[in-house]
């Protein structure tokens, strides 16, 4: 019978999808190809891109800098660290106050109960800027025209 | 246009004297662009890939759509605030290159980067290599030049490695 061979039985284990099927990555054994793409989109999903972090380091530092490959892949983990770590206390507190959306004054609280005092004081400008112009562009649609009140700057 | 001279904000730890890489600069920078800014759209940063990063936390429900902007801002901030930190300590050792070892140093040295330090191992130092022991046992760091030996540990080696009892390899006589 076709159901005792045992190619059938677990074809995903059994089955050598790619060029080199046992491998390391990252300390795990991947068995087949396809496990290592899924986990390769997962690993791309959770850091920022590569190109955009580099961008913004090499905005900072003198013309002759040069950036290693390794610096900037360190720069992606840390990047999305801060995120989780920042996110973790914000979502913790609106767990707290029973509240199910994670908006940006939890951010600003977060960061300046974490130590980031400096971010926290000028992303809350950043912020009220941002609900004012967008504010005004919801009412500029809203209306369907131009408002009278024009943003003044 | 406004621009409001407010005091610089001090960092949680006393800083070195500036170098050319200059924090004022920065400062600067940021003010202007937090007063005069109209274009939300991020574009340094993409929003969804941070909103992704924010909701892999199991216990983060909904976002609001000014969280992942507020985000994109503050990573900026945090790349450069970190990329600079991490630059003087290269230029210290008299490179032009930003490595690792840069960051690793400039996350030992600021005690509001104690969240990184899984990240970024403190002992990513490119003058020592890690000396992998060939009985699994925790790595020893070896300073270049010094043939590696296995060193001495608390604990009793495993079987296999000291005596050859079962083997008897004729060291102790044995065997006819």
């Amino acid at each position: 019978m076709a159901g005792d061979n045992p190619w059938f039985k677990n074809p995903i284990q059994n089955y050598n999808f790619g060029s080199s099927s046992s491998h390391d990555r990252h300390g795990l054994v991947v068995e087949d190809q396809q496990e290592e793409n899924m986990m390769m989109i997962k690993e791309q999903d959770r850091l920022l891109p590569i190109a955009n972090v580099g961008r913004i380091m090499k905005n900072i530092l003198p013309p002759n800098a040069k950036i290693s490959k390794e610096a900037k892949e360190t720069m992606q983990e840390c990047v999305s660290e801060f995120i989780s770590f920042v996110t973790g206390e914000a979502s913790d507190k609106c767990h707290k106050e029973k509240r199910k959306t994670v908006n940006g004054d939890d951010i600003c609280w977060a960061m300046a109960n974490l130590g980031f005092d400096d971010y926290a004081g000028q992303l809350k400008k950043y912020l009220h800027r941002f609900r004012v112009i967008e504010g005004e562009k919801a009412n500029h649609h809203g209306k369907g025209g131009p408002s009278k009140s024009s943003p003044d700057n | 246009m406004e621009n409001n001279n407010q005091p610089p904000p001090s960092y949680s730890q006393p800083q070195p004297p500036q170098t050319e890489s200059s924090n004022p600069h920065i400062r600067d920078y940021w003010i202007e662009q937090m007063e005069n800014v109209t274009d939300f759209k991020n574009r340094q940063l993409p929003l969804a890939r941070i909103k992704k990063i924010m909701k892999a936390d199991p216990d983060v429900h909904m976002v609001s759509a000014d969280a992942p902007v507020l985000f994109a801002k503050a990573c900026e901030m945090f790349i450069m605030d970190l990329t600079n930190r991490s630059w003087r300590h290269a230029e210290e050792n008299k490179r032009h290159t930003l490595q690792k070892s840069d960051i690793s140093a400039a996350v030992a040295g600021t005690y509001t980067y104690d969240f990184l330090l899984d990240v970024v191992p403190k002992d990513a130092d490119p003058g020592f290599a890690p000396m992998p022991h060939p009985d699994g046992v925790p790595q020893y760091y070896y300073p270049p030049g010094i043939y590696p030996s296995p060193p001495t540990q608390a604990w009793p080696e495993e079987a296999g490695e000291g005596e050859d009892e079962a083997e008897g390899s004729g060291r102790n006589g044995g065997g006819n």
